[in-house]
């Protein structure tokens, strides 16, 4: 009976690795179950690597990779529906963005329309089936906190900008006191879960992995000044209006002297 | 005698379920010697089905795991869930009900058979 060393499990280790197998759990049964099919027919003094070669090309009809493929193919069958109609979302969400921005440049009609369209499939369609797909996938619940505030986050960060951007009827219209509060409130809401919840919980997740330490960071640097410059934008004193600052979400009732530098709406 | 690959596809996971079913824990390699002791080698589990299958059953929360070091490398032990063991009554009761379908369709009887 052939004694597997410590060296043959690196090695097979690597083998594994090099032939396409990414799935830590899967490559670790392959590595007790070659080690099994050695220990069980090698003899002791036989050639490690000889008998490993022949035994791993009895796993697979062309390649070793066919494994991993058909792993991922059971794990996410139920999901490639809803990954094709994520895709799609997104598609039109971008569509719309660039569709938009270019109405704005060419100061067509159709702008607020394909940016209203843009907005909605994003809000409304992609980023909750990412939010969907994602929780499929999650390990803790660290990663539970992560995709939620994140999703929860942006979906009121762009439904603010949606109303700011496209002027639908805001809550001033529909009759409500303080409409600029309202809204005020679910913008500053938004950049507070970003703020304290979703970076510093995808930070420390990051930076307890070596693979993903630097990316974390610098992402989370990003992202701090990102919140930094809209929360500066912010326009804090909505119940005394303030005439001329350059801001986001004014109280749009009163938007004749204002100068709307940040506002992205032809109007 | 083996059986096609083709035929077992549809039954893998109806198979690896009871065999947990009946042996409590049960390591990768250990399925694929019993469903070879159980039929004479007349099925005999590859590698390439057997563990895809086991992953995709984790995932759907049918079954539980426990690894287990042997010196440097892991053995994983698969359990079924309590999900899991209704989902083997299940699978049985389909699996037998196909079977006389199969037969009435196919016209086998005990003779052919």
């Amino acid at each position: 009976m052939y004694i597997i060393t410590e060296q043959n499990i690196d090695f097979i280790l690597e083998d594994l690795s090099k032939r396409g197998i990414t799935i830590e759990s899967l490559r670790l049964n392959l590595l007790d179950h070659i080690c099994i099919l050695i220990e069980e027919n090698l003899e002791e003094n036989g050639d490690f690597e000889a008998y490993y070669n022949m035994t791993i090309k009895t796993f697979y009809d062309k390649e070793l990779y066919e494994l991993e493929k058909e792993t991922n193919y059971l794990l996410y069958q139920n999901n490639l529906i809803m990954k094709k109609a994520m895709i799609i979302s997104g598609a039109c969400s971008a569509a719309g963005f660039i569709g938009g921005s270019l109405g704005k440049i060419m100061l067509f009609r159709i702008t607020d329309f394909l940016l209203f369209l843009g907005f909605i499939s994003f809000v409304l369609l992609f980023l909750p089936l990412v939010f969907i797909v994602l929780i499929k996938e999650i390990k803790s619940k660290k990663d539970l906190i992560i995709y939620s505030s994140g999703t929860i986050s942006l979906m009121l960060y762009f439904i603010c900008m949606l109303m700011k951007c496209v002027g639908l009827p805001s809550f001033m219209r529909l009759g409500l006191e303080n409409s600029g509060n309202a809204w005020l409130i679910m913008w500053l809401t938004g950049l507070a879960i970003g703020s304290f919840v979703f970076i510093p919980s995808y930070l420390i997740a990051g930076i307890r992995k070596p693979e993903t330490k630097i990316n974390s960071i610098i992402t989370s640097i990003l992202l701090v000044a990102f919140i930094g410059v809209q929360f500066r934008l912010t326009n804090l004193k909505q119940i005394r209006y303030s005439g001329n600052q350059h801001t986001y979400l004014k109280p749009q009732s009163k938007p004749e002297k204002t100068i709307q530098l940040a506002s992205f709406t032809n109007k | 005698m083996t059986y096609s690959p083709e035929l077992l596809k549809g039954t893998l996971k109806t198979i690896v379920l009871k065999l947990l079913a009946d042996n409590k824990k049960m390591y990768g390699y250990e399925i694929t010697q019993k469903v070879k002791d159980l039929t004479h080698d007349k099925i005999q589990i590859t590698e390439g089905a057997l563990y895809p299958t086991l992953h995709a059953l984790e995932s759907d929360k049918l079954v539980t795991t426990r690894t287990e070091f042997i010196g440097k490398r892991v053995r994983k032990y698969y359990s079924l869930s309590t999900a899991g063991k209704a989902k083997t009554k299940e699978k049985l009761s389909e699996f037998a009900e196909f079977m006389n379908t199969m037969k009435l369709v196919l016209n086998i009887n005990s003779k052919t058979a």
